[in-house]
């Protein structure tokens, strides 16, 4: 056929469109963890907000966890399922533990793991510490926050007394580094 | 995404109509009187209003859910058959859609839970439904105006359609989270309308129609703790009934099928 009709051009058009959709290789960001510092914080809005004070209601105590991002490549597109973050040292698992004894089944350097739930900005997006989900959130398709630099760990158990801790919050990365931070001294009452 | 559907499908017809309009007035000049039956593509988009659901107070805001449904459209793509040019055959596959109103939605989980803080999912499926309609129509002329009252009976399948929401004491760590998923029955809808256009342009037609169905869904709520599986057994299930009543129109684009 020398010339196709133009109603067969029109109806292909968006097939052909559809096929031009970009390589598999192609990435957003690649980047590493490289330190981790934590911080006491406090659930007071729709969100934890970090806290220098030094007395927290137990309801309402959380722990901040600041994530130090280091990146290698920047690619061309924003990041979406098409193009994701590449983390060359994802988290593997997490361990929180306190300097003084939490509770009478809980001593001092024991796992608090329980007495926690892990926050990733949404309270549709949680999940418990020793099963840890920690996905980008996403917006009509692309990654709102797409490195995760930061979350954080809700008190959902208190202590049944008003009690003094220091936490100490350990991150364990699939390549076998493990990152290591204490909070500073709060009284949960 | 449907205007756009809509734009494509709109801009092939004419495309193609435009080239067959000048074949088709060859043929109606030959006066081939032994030609009885005439076969038509037809698209057609328009609006889809329907009655509202009225469902009394429920738990885990299932009534909000479903009178927090408004009006959408609908397409259908399909072929006709004009006998003797007295009668019209039609098989239709249809898509049709509503849309929620968010701000009821909100409110009602609000005015729900006055002591706690309601927070909603961003996104929420919206209900459409997805059938094929067989339809019976008489054409009267009528001074060059072919007015065809028609007949219908359709199959529907219903999406499946759900929501979550989280109640949390406020300023605290403390919440729940809630997922309720509705999981409707097929749909069986009979109809009555009418096509009209002028003998002059068999290739567009308005189109209007009533529709009946018995609307019956079948909701699953599921109370969400941290690591929970979506599979874990409902808190709570729950059928609820509606009659439905839609009213549809649009614009038919007819193209015929030269032999």
């Amino acid at each position: 056929m020398r010339h196709v009709k133009l109603k067969y051009f029109i109806f292909f058009l968006p097939f052909l469109l559809a096929s031009c959709h970009g390589s598999k290789n192609d990435f957003s960001v690649r980047y590493e963890y490289n330190g981790m510092n934590v911080e006491n914080a406090q659930n007071l809005g729709s969100h934890p907000v970090p806290t220098t004070l030094d007395s927290i209601p137990s309801t309402t105590y959380a722990i901040r966890v600041n994530l130090d991002i280091l990146i290698h490549e920047q690619g061309r597109s924003e990041a979406d399922y098409d193009h994701p973050v590449e983390n060359k040292n994802r988290i593997d698992s997490i361990l929180v533990t306190s300097s003084q004894d939490f509770d009478i089944n809980s001593p001092s350097g024991s796992s608090l793991n329980d007495k926690f739930m892990c926050f990733n900005g949404s309270y549709f997006s949680t999940s418990s510490l020793d099963i840890l989900k920690l996905y980008p959130t996403t917006n009509n398709d692309y990654m709102v926050n797409s490195v995760i630099d930061k979350f954080d760990l809700l008190l959902i158990t208190p202590p049944a007394l008003q009690s003094i801790q220091k936490f100490t919050v350990q991150l364990f990365l699939k390549d076998g580094t493990v990152l290591t931070d204490s909070t500073n001294q709060v009284t949960l009452n | 995404m449907k205007f756009s559907v809509l734009t494509y499908l709109l801009l092939i017809c004419a495309v193609a109509n435009a080239q067959q309009i000048n074949d088709t007035t060859k043929t109606i000049k030959r006066s081939d009187t032994s030609r009885k039956v005439f076969a038509y593509f037809q698209f057609s988009s328009g609006m889809n209003i329907e009655n509202s659901s009225n469902t009394p107070s429920l738990p885990y805001g299932i009534d909000i859910a479903q009178n927090s449904l408004k009006n959408g459209y609908y397409i259908f793509a399909g072929g006709s058959f004009v006998i003797k040019e007295k009668t019209d055959l039609s098989l239709q596959i249809t898509f049709r859609t509503q849309t929620r109103d968010n701000d009821f939605f909100n409110e009602g989980f609000k005015n729900r839970y006055p002591s706690e803080e309601i927070l909603h999912l961003e996104e929420m499926k919206k209900p459409y439904r997805l059938g094929v309609q067989l339809s019976y129509a008489r054409i009267f002329n009528i001074k060059s105006i072919l007015l065809a009252p028609k007949i219908g009976i359709g199959a529907f399948v219903v999406n499946q359609v759900e929501y979550e929401y989280v109640v949390r004491t406020p300023h605290t760590n403390y919440f729940d989270l809630y997922r309720a998923s509705n999981n409707p029955k097929a749909e069986f809808p009979v109809s009555f309308g009418f096509n009209i256009t002028h003998e002059k342009f068999k290739w567009i037609l308005f189109t209007s129609e009533v529709g009946y169905s018995k609307n019956q869904n079948r909701y699953s709520v599921y109370h969400i703790k941290v690591d929970q599986s979506y599979k874990e057994p409902p808190i709570e299930e729950l059928q609820v009934n509606h009659d439905r009543v839609y009213f549809s129109f649009g614009l038919i684009l007819n193209l015929h099928i030269e032999e």
